[in-house]
């Protein structure tokens, strides 16, 4: 699978006339995971939503392999960049794998048929996320865990090198954020795909990216390793918040602990608590 | 690998049945619109054999059946197929751009502007025919464009469109209301035929504007078909999957605004075809695939129904608006409570 | 739906205001319900001189000038009660389901005392004027259950959008059934196409008299209900901590909107959008709470459908605009001005 190139280049883009991103310069590392965090309203969506011509920029391109995403075909982009919105309409009563197949939808034209190509794509989709069995089963049944495998396969469907996910976790138990975030990374390690996505976790986030992106106002404050970004001055500086990091002793990854203003305890008694 | 074969069958197999369904229920309605459609033309106040009514069509002068059937049933039953056919389908498209039931042009004001413009014309202008078609078009399309632009605002959110559709309805509707007041005897008479909804006087010099926008605009919808069926999983996720949201929306709008008003021209608004087909059809076809035409069907299966259940099968004679009307009042109120209790779509 | 794009409840931009001010705003609206009063049998479609008016006012019906000044007065007398009941009902209807789009005509109250009466007339030939009121009160108060009911249904319980759209469901659904009772019923059509659209002309004294029991219950529990719809506002959790009974309280309230409605309908026909104006209206001036929003909102709405009376008397010089009519192109801009302007999550 060749691996493309997608970059932000001096991005401005908002609702109507506030710019809520202000000259944003982002390159997305091709086959990797990159993973945006940062405050409530400080742009993430806005900026997932400009990667993928849902907004149309002020100022500035969303380039992929070099060309204006805006300026492309709208069906071109869509067989090579996919997006997961934040909250996609299941219509009542669909199965699972009608659902699934609406993902080919930039693979037909006008007049062309249903080909077997196409249901080729949806059985490889549906045995990817592990939904076989749900194939016939209407999604309005399924839970909400399900459900999101459901969206990812028909995101899966689309057979894009390019994957964006506006919080693919929100709703979810903790049991299935990680699910979720595992089959992400699968997908990944398996087809090489590029997976960009808005997470709300900043230590899920920090476990899954390769390349992490902490924003603050419209900005791109530090961006790189969870291990270079994921610190407490950047806690700080994005989130306003105290905090110390640890690593986790499962992932090697960084951990950010809050410290509040209360519940401080001294080291004798961690240490006591400690097997 | 078995597995990945066997789950390739199973999926080929839903797929095929889902169409086959489609394909079913398309033919039933059929048959049933044309079942209804043949009883119109042969069993009226009196009965016609089929042979006379066929050699008729085949261009036999036949005495009697020729003025029964020809001028009088056969273009009512025109009408009333092509008036429900334009009626369901573009109600529907509504409804499915909107992810609403209740986002058809009956509710959110597109039959009052059509209306209201044709009972100006009727009652002030003294106009009468074609031109009044023109005029309820025209002013259809104004309306479906002055909702749509008031909901505006960082896009168009269907409730929003509604509740405005239905503010500016509510304005529409006295003014009607108005005209009515001040209208004399003879053209109230012709204007509160028109607002009921009615096949009476139906002409088959009628059916050919009707014909023709059924055409146009009808081919244009069920070409954006697959575009508007990819618009239901949201307008992000439509986006996402390559699909120019803005121009659909507009180009579907302009299609069934037009295919609507002119059928309002035509035979007056029939109460509520244009919003029962669409849940009806979603209801027989499940999602089995696009609604467009089971619901254009439906519609034309409520249309001549009604029309022949208000002629022969009530105490007294009812213009086909009031069936429809008050078998339609019910099933809102029913979808009401539906829609309420799930937060579902059509 | 992350927790900061939650609604936040509309702020009012009257939080704060002394009882200093509010006193000086209901002396002012007072004079201008004066005002419009005399506008309001002075005006019409006929001009009278001042001293036809006068002689008018004491009772002589010497001139053609006389006579008209008769008729106006139990006409002004109706838009007063009616414009009150309804301003009134309004500001209730929006405490009781703390909603800002509701209104006796939105939520399908009124046509659903006009099916009453349509069917009452058309089916069990109801004539007298008893019979008409206790019936609009019927439809009225089955329609407002009906319709909160369907509302509140599902998640959430009755949100605004909800509540507005199974209420213009409803009416719709209803006036088509008015229509199929109607149309086949030519002795009964005329006569209730022109009540329907909702007027105060003709009114006559004998007309009025017999919902004024019922104006005068309803003004009483919905003006004494004021407390209850503080209480209310705050939540149903909150408000039962504070030790209401809230479902009580809402049905209290609730009724007192019902027979204000149901009556006015009961003489006037359905009239629209004034309950929905009105109480926005005098939020701006006294702010949110009751005590001071009713009985703003009941003068308010007098004052409203007087005007709208008046100017109906006269832009359309020699007919008449039926005052619904106005209510109607005033009131539905404003409506689409509140949906405009509320947040798009909750619609």
């Amino acid at each position: 699978m060749t691996a493309h190139s997608l970059s932000v280049s001096r991005l401005s883009a908002g609702y109507s006339d506030a710019d809520i991103l202000q000259g944003l310069d982002l390159a997305v590392p091709p086959g990797r995971i990159t993973v945006i965090v940062g405050a409530n309203a400080c742009g993430k969506s806005t900026l997932l939503r400009a990667m993928s011509r849902l907004l149309s920029p002020h100022k500035g391109e969303v380039l992929l392999d070099g060309k204006s995403i805006h300026r492309m075909a709208p069906k071109e982009l869509a067989r090579t960049l996919g997006l997961l919105p934040q909250s996609p309409i299941a219509p009542e009563g669909i199965t699972v794998a009608d659902l699934v197949g609406r993902g080919r939808h930039p693979h037909q034209g006008l007049f062309s048929r249903w080909t077997s190509q196409d249901d080729e794509a949806v059985a490889d989709a549906l045995t990817a996320t592990r939904i076989v069995d749900l194939a016939e089963r209407p999604v309005d049944e399924l839970s909400g865990g399900q459900r999101q495998r459901v969206w990812i396969a028909m995101a899966l469907a689309q057979q894009t090198d390019i994957l964006l996910l506006d919080e693919p976790t929100t709703f979810l138990d903790i049991s299935h954020q990680v699910e979720v975030l595992d089959l992400l990374t699968d997908l990944n390690h398996a087809r090489g795909t590029t997976v960009v996505m808005v997470l709300h976790d900043l230590n899920l986030a920090a476990r899954y990216a390769d390349h992490l992106v902490a924003m603050t106002q419209g900005r791109i404050h530090v961006s790189g390793r969870p291990e270079e970004v994921l610190t407490q001055e950047t806690v700080r500086q994005v989130f306003g918040l105290e905090s110390r990091i640890v690593i986790d002793p499962t992932s090697g990854r960084p951990i950010m602990l809050p410290i509040g203003r209360h519940r401080m305890a001294d080291n004798s008694q961690i240490k006591e608590m400690q097997p | 690998m078995t597995t990945v074969s066997s789950t390739l069958g199973r999926i080929v197999d839903g797929r095929q049945r889902r169409k086959s369904r489609w394909l079913f229920v398309i033919a039933v309605l059929l048959v049933l619109a044309a079942a209804i459609f043949a009883l119109t033309l042969v069993l009226g106040q009196s009965f016609t054999p089929p042979g006379d009514i066929l050699r008729m069509l085949l261009g036999e002068t036949v005495p009697g059946t020729s003025f029964t059937v020809g001028q009088l049933r056969l273009p009512r039953a025109v009408l009333a197929a092509l008036a429900g056919l334009s009626f369901g389908m573009g109600g529907v498209a509504f409804q499915i751009m909107l992810r609403n039931p209740l986002a058809s042009p009956d509710i959110i004001g597109i039959s009052s502007g059509a209306s209201a413009a044709a009972v100006f014309a009727i009652v002030v202008l003294s106009m009468n025919g074609p031109a009044v078609s023109v005029v309820a078009v025209v002013a259809g399309l104004g309306v479906a464009l002055m909702v749509y632009g008031l909901s505006f605002r960082n896009g168009v959110a269907g409730t929003r469109l509604i509740l405005v559709g239905i503010g500016v309805s509510a304005m529409l509707e006295s003014f009607i209301a108005y005209i009515l007041s001040q209208a004399p005897a003879w053209s109230l008479q012709e204007a509160m035929r028109w607002l009921t909804g009615s096949l009476n006087g139906a002409q088959l010099g009628q059916a050919l504007p009707l014909l023709v926008a059924l055409a146009l605009f009808g081919g244009l919808l069920l070409h954006k078909a697959r575009d508007l069926d990819a618009l239901r999983l949201g307008d992000d996720m439509a986006a996402a999957l390559g699909v120019r949201v803005g121009q659909t929306r507009v180009v579907v709008m302009i299609a069934a605004v037009g295919m609507i008003a002119s059928a309002t021209a035509a035979t007056g608004p029939i109460a509520f075809v244009a919003f029962l087909s669409g849940p009806i059809a979603a209801r027989i076809v499940g999602n089995s695939g696009s609604l467009l035409l089971p619901s254009a069907l439906v519609g034309a299966v409520l249309v001549l129904a009604g029309d022949y259940a208000g002629q022969f099968l009530l105490p007294s004679r009812y213009p086909v608006g009031v069936v429809t009307g008050a078998l339609g009042a019910p099933y809102l109120i029913f979808l009401i409570i539906r829609v309420n209790r799930s937060g579902g779509s059509l | 739906m992350k927790a900061d794009s939650l609604p936040t409840p509309r702020r009012w931009s009257a939080a704060g205001r002394s009882n200093r001010n509010r006193g000086l705003f209901l002396a002012g609206l007072l004079l201008v319900l004066g005002l419009l009063s005399a506008l309001s049998v002075g005006v019409g479609t006929r001009d009278v001189a001042l001293a036809d008016v006068l002689a008018g006012l004491g009772g002589r019906l010497d001139s053609i000038g006389q006579a008209a000044v008769a008729v106006r007065i139990p006409r002004t007398a109706l838009a007063l009660l009616a414009g009150a009941a309804l301003g009134l009902a309004g500001a209730i209807m929006q405490g009781v389901t703390r909603n800002p789009l509701a209104d006796p005509g939105i939520l399908g109250v009124n046509m659903g005392a006009s099916l009453a009466v349509v069917v009452g007339v058309a089916w069990f030939d109801i004539a007298s004027a008893q019979a008409y009121i206790w019936t609009a009160i019927l439809g009225a108060g089955g329609a407002a259950v009906f319709v909160y009911v369907i509302g509140s249904l599902g998640r959430g319980g009755a949100t605004p959008l909800k509540l507005a759209l199974a209420g213009a469901a409803t009416s719709v659904a209803f006036s088509s059934m008015v229509i199929a009772v109607v149309l086949p019923r030519n002795d009964i059509a005329g006569g209730i196409r022109s009540w329907q659209i909702g007027g105060v002309g003709g009114a006559t004294f004998e007309r009025i008299l017999p919902v004024l029991p019922f104006l005068a219950a309803g003004f009483a529990i919905g003006l004494l209900s004021a407390r209850k719809l503080n209480s209310l506002a705050l939540g149903d959790e909150l408000a039962a901590g504070l030790g209401e009974r809230v479902a009580l309280a809402r049905a209290v309230a609730s009724l007192g909107a019902i027979l204000l409605c149901g009556a006015t309908t009961a003489v006037c026909g359905p009239i629209g959008f004034l309950g929905l104006v009105v109480p926005h209206l005098s939020r701006l001036l006294v702010g949110v709470d009751h005590r001071w929003l009713l009985p703003f909102s009941a003068i308010g709405g007098a004052c409203l459908l007087l005007a709208a009376d008046i100017v109906g008397r006269i832009v359309a010089r020699p007919a008449e605009l039926d005052v619904g009519i106005v209510t109607a192109f005033i009131g539905a801009p404003f409506f689409i001005w509140i949906v405009r302007h509320q947040r798009v999550r909750e619609l």
